[in-house]
């Protein structure tokens, strides 16, 4: 592996340190002054923050609607030079109900010793449902949607 | 060697993506490759085999009346495994439909794919392609 993936793995593997022992605010710190957080998506906590004082001034109050915070588990580690992506499970709680993402994957982009981008995918309906308590329904007729889940 | 299989793989599923040909793109999935749409929408879940994605998953996707236009930004190969970045855009019946942050995660095995899961925003799926919108939950917490 090149120097700079190994470099990139060692920050990976902090970043799931710090996240496993529920230290959320460690994770958000290991991005540069001036790096790109994305949570994708059109929810109120969805968007590009910029560092991590955007992360902790505009998104961290929303976050504060889970009772729960999701716990996860990785499952895979991909690591190419200076970018990485993580696929990881997790399971919380929200205010609203259960919170439920089989499939969370993040991308990194490394650049002087810490994250410069970071996007976290995932299912952005689980937080609408689950932390900020919509429910999808039928456009047209205003009615909620019957379908089973 | 195996970083070489998966370049040369993950090269062909770009050139089809980005060409707009999403069955050749499925194809490269071994006839027991597994297909995973992240999400609770009508078209989400998990496809065993080819046989599977065409029966069950593309009648779910014939709603677009524009296909996604995908364009790939970055790709990450390590050994086996493979992460694609990429943005999208086209349109369903209901609107139109956009994607600025699609993810693949691509697993090899043998001469073809063993799994792909596509990332991407899911209301927009609810919203363009099955006209749905959403609201303030009258019973919070149920779908």
């Amino acid at each position: 592996m090149s120097a700079s993936g190994e470099k990139t793995r060692a920050l990976i593997e902090k970043f799931i340190e710090h996240n496993q022992a529920g230290r959320f605010e460690e994770c958000y710190r290991m991005l540069n002054p001036d790096a790109r957080y994305t949570l994708i998506g059109k929810t109120r906590a969805s968007g590009t923050y910029i560092g991590p004082d955007d992360v902790f001034a505009r998104l961290a109050p929303l976050l504060s609607n889970f009772t729960e915070r999701p716990r996860m588990q990785f499952s895979h580690i991909l690591v190419d030079g200076n970018q990485a992506f993580l696929r990881a499970s997790g399971e919380g709680c929200g205010l609203y109900g259960r919170y439920e993402q089989p499939f969370y994957g993040f991308y990194f982009r490394v650049e002087n010793g810490g994250f410069a981008e970071m996007i976290e995918y995932l299912d952005p309906l689980q937080l609408e449902i689950s932390l900020f308590g919509k429910e999808l329904v039928d456009a047209k007729a205003g009615k909620a949607s019957l379908r089973a889940t | 060697m195996a970083e070489e299989k998966t370049r040369a793989l993950v090269r062909q599923f770009v050139d089809h993506l980005e060409a707009q040909r999403f069955e050749q793109a499925y194809r490269l999935l071994n006839r027991d490759g597994r297909f995973v749409m992240i999400g609770d929408t009508p078209a989400s879940g998990v496809y065993e085999g080819l046989e599977d994605i065409f029966a069950r998953l593309a009648p779910k996707l014939a709603g677009f009346t524009q296909l996604p236009m995908i364009k790939v930004s970055d790709i990450l190969i390590d050994g086996d495994r493979a992460f694609i970045r990429a943005v999208g855009a086209g349109a369903g019946a209901y609107g139109p439909y956009h994607q600025p942050y699609y993810g693949y995660f691509l697993r090899v095995e043998g001469e073809g794919l063993a799994e792909i899961v596509e990332y991407l925003d899911t209301v927009q799926l609810e919203i363009a392609l099955y006209g749905k919108k959403l609201v303030p939950a009258e019973t919070p917490g149920k779908a």
